[in-house]
């Protein structure tokens, strides 16, 4: 598609046909592709290889005392159940949240303490 | 290494482009005689990369310029092309995310790619002229920017009393 002219005439068309114009070219069109790998990987969310294939040395489950997610929300089935019978859990480290699970907190599916 | 407390460090707003020049040209050449001190060590290599890619810089951005000036001076039809359309509408994208913080006046500065294109250039100049200062042992003046305008009592409220600032 072409429209008006712009500066014709200045310079030989004929220079567009030369050796060392297509060599620029060329030299512009492969640097304009490099800068804008390097400005789609600036822009683009980083990737991460060990987010997407699971490695040996990932453990199953959390292990820290302050997980990041309650245990329904893991879905993995290995974590430690929240206690439902009204006694205290084994430890009084909190072990879903930032606040410690205490018996007050955990429902009793009967009612009664 | 720690700042002190309530160190804060501001960035000096250039009012002309000559105190611009000065400023830049002071940042520049600071980098690289830092280089030249420390040398390429491990830690340093962050900053050997920042530079050498300045470096490369300043032949792909004469280069393309060179190549739009020649193309517009030779020929006589406009032509588009809609993969290098496509690529500078990326290049758009970049850009105006980069500047999207800076409120609407920036990213509309941002989009139109061109201005800091051309801004590009005069930073790059600034990266020969300061090549050219350490090769021949130039001296160099800091060129500081004296204020006339004094900040108002209620500025001087406004900021903590063991604030120091340290200017750039």
């Amino acid at each position: 598609m072409t429209s008006a002219p712009l500066l014709a005439g200045v310079l030989p068309q004929n220079i567009m046909h030369t050796p060392w114009f297509a060599e620029l070219s060329m030299f512009v069109a492969i640097n304009t592709l490099l800068y804008l790998t390097l400005a789609m990987i600036k822009v683009l969310p980083k990737a991460y290889l060990s987010d997407w294939i699971d490695q040996r040395n990932r453990r199953a489950e959390p292990r820290s005392i302050w997980p990041m997610s309650p245990p329904e929300l893991r879905g993995n089935g290995h974590s430690p159940a929240p206690s439902v019978s009204g006694a205290p859990p084994t430890d009084q480290r909190p072990r879903w949240g930032s606040q410690p699970v205490t018996s007050a907190q955990t429902p009793d599916p009967d009612g009664a303490q | 290494m720690e700042s002190p407390s309530g160190c804060r460090v501001v960035t000096e707003v250039m009012p002309t482009w000559r105190n611009l020049w000065t400023q830049r040209l002071r940042w520049q050449r600071g980098a690289l005689e830092n280089l030249g001190a420390y040398g390429p060590t491990p830690t340093m290599l962050r900053y050997w990369a920042q530079q050498l890619g300045i470096g490369y810089s300043v032949i792909a951005l004469s280069s393309f310029w060179l190549l739009i000036i020649v193309t517009a001076l030779a020929t006589d039809q406009w032509v588009w092309f809609p993969f290098w359309l496509s690529v500078g509408s990326l290049f758009v994208v970049d850009r105006v995310v980069s500047a999207w913080r800076g409120g609407w006046k920036a990213r509309l500065l941002a989009a139109l790619l061109v201005p800091e294109l051309v801004y590009d250039v005069y930073l790059d100049v600034v990266y020969i002229k300061g090549i050219l200062d350490i090769t021949f042992a130039r001296n160099a003046t800091w060129g500081h920017v004296a204020r006339a305008a004094q900040p108002t009592q209620e500025t001087h409220r406004a900021q903590p009393r063991e604030v120091s600032e340290v200017s750039s």
